[in-house]
């Protein structure tokens, strides 16, 4: 499974297409929800944390769809699965690559985003890591499985989106509640609810994509 | 003032009605297209025998 | 399937008589609500899709699960007949709510944990219904929807929390309008339970003609292939 793993890490480091991708689309959609709100209006700083979910679930989409398109066009998948891996190992590689690429490319964005809202920066980095990286895990775990389901329909960019995002709800809401909170000076512990909340989420998803991943790439 | 609102109440059961019957019309419009499909081709294999 | 004609034969004179009584109780016999006035009937038949809705979904999860574990095509007209009346009556009970909620509450939708659940479901069941549709293979579509009808369920009490939590800061509000408060007349609770179960035969009745209609579609498949090989 670490081989497989490394091998995705290998070609993303090596093209970086993905990553890029990421980082442009987060800060386009940084730019375009600034344009929503008027600088000097107060209603900035609450959407603040929307705003930033919503540019961590748009940019998370579509990279996920590339990546798993891409493997599909050079016929990789098919290689690995006529070896003997197991599946459940392939889908917890696949969503660890994914997840690195995106808490990679958060590493950019969540600076951008302090510095489009000028909030304090070491403050709300710390605070909100924990809950973006819950947050991306989810986000993986769904976007992984569901990525490889859309890849066998017709409407194949569409689908993703589609199919991921009513479930991700719940990590939607919670990250975006805890993120409000824990940005307007709550102790982690208030939002402790929400975070086991982001924790069962992945939890769950990672077991559904586990056991499930198989199902979808038989032929 | 409760009485105004009569129109919603109606259009609240109407939809519903409606709602419920569109699909059963549906429903069985395509179930006796499927049956009439169903025997086409059994006549069309009983002539083949 | 104990009895296929018994149940043919006694559900649809059941749900009409049913149907019948929940009108008459709707329309004539419970009192209106003090404070909504006559408008609060729409409560009675709003609260009726929920059932319907919710059985649905479970039907939908478990039948899924048994298709991915058994793979059986039966299983798969389950999943999608109850999928497609789940979505039915998820609309019709989205309806419903909005229509009651612009007099009561003044606005066509509110964000109501209740109904922003029933939405998420509403997308859950319609990505389903779509993915069986847009598969590229009808057998795999199979496949893929169940997973994702097994996910639905699986999110379902994450999905529930996440929404009460959110808008959990104006409990007061939804507790006292919703009308769960509200029945004070033991009427009014007897015409809800009418009412829901009068709904719920409809559904299964619904259920029963559309997984009718599945088989007949699965005879005409296996035909013309048989056609097509001879």
């Amino acid at each position: 499974m670490l081989a497989i793993l490394w091998k995705d890490l290998q070609i993303e480091l090596r093209t970086k297409e993905t990553l890029a991708a990421l980082l442009l689309l987060g800060l386009l959609t940084l730019l375009v929800l600034s344009f929503a709100f008027d600088p000097t209006s107060p209603l900035r700083d609450a959407a603040a944390p929307g705003v930033l979910w919503v540019a961590l679930v748009f940019a998370g989409t579509l990279g996920m769809n590339r990546s798993l398109l891409r493997e599909r066009d050079a016929d990789c998948l098919q290689g690995l699965l006529l070896a003997p891996v197991d599946r459940g190992a392939i889908y917890l590689a696949k969503t660890a690559g994914n997840f690195l690429v995106m808490l990679a490319a958060q590493l950019v964005l969540v600076p951008l985003f302090v510095f489009f809202f000028n909030l304090p920066l070491w403050q709300t980095a710390t605070r909100l890591a924990p809950v973006v990286a819950l947050g991306l895990l989810g986000f993986a775990a769904v976007g992984t499985l569901f990525a490889a389901v859309s890849l066998r329909t017709r409407a194949r960019e569409v689908m993703l989106p589609l199919l991921m995002l009513p479930l991700a709800v719940p990590l939607l809401i919670a990250g975006i509640q805890a993120s409000a909170q824990l940005m307007a000076g709550a102790a982690v512990a208030d939002v402790a609810h929400w975070l086991n909340l982001l924790a069962a989420f992945d939890a769950v998803f990672l077991v559904v994509g586990w056991m499930a991943f198989e199902y979808v790439v038989e032929e | 003032m409760p009485g105004d609102y009569l129109p919603y109440l109606i259009a609240a059961y109407a939809i519903v009605w409606i709602g419920v019957l569109v699909y059963v019309t549906s429903l069985s419009r395509r179930s006796r297209q499927l049956e009439r499909e169903l025997d086409e081709i059994k006549q069309l294999l009983d002539r083949r025998r | 399937m104990s009895g296929p004609d018994l149940t043919d034969r006694l559900l649809p004179p059941a749900t009409i008589g049913l149907m019948l009584a929940a009108l008459y109780l709707v329309f004539v016999a419970v009192p209106s609500d003090a404070f909504q006035g006559p408008v609060q009937r729409i409560f009675y038949v709003h609260m009726a899709m929920w059932l319907s809705t919710f059985t649905a979904f479970g039907i939908v999860g478990v039948a899924s699960l048994l298709y991915l574990w058994r793979r059986e095509p039966r299983w798969d007209h389950v999943g999608r007949a109850a999928a497609e009346l789940g979505l039915l009556f998820c609309s019709l009970g989205l309806a419903t709510g909005s229509i009651w909620a612009k007099p009561i509450w003044g606005t066509w939708w509110t964000w109501d944990p209740r109904l922003t659940l029933t939405l998420v479901l509403w997308m859950i069941y319609a990505a389903y219904l779509l993915l069986r549709t847009l598969a590229t293979e009808p057998t795999q579509g199979a496949t893929l929807a169940a997973i994702l009808g097994v996910s639905g369920v699986v999110d379902l009490y994450l999905i529930n929390r996440a929404v009460y939590w959110w808008r959990g800061i104006h409990p007061a509000v939804i507790v006292n309008r919703e009308g769960g408060s509200g029945l004070s007349d033991p009427l009014m609770r007897v015409t809800l339970v009418v009412c829901m179960l009068a709904f719920f035969l409809v559904f299964l009745w619904l259920l029963r003609l559309r997984l009718r209609t599945a088989r007949l579609q699965e005879a005409v498949d296996d035909l013309r292939a048989a056609l097509a090989t001879s």
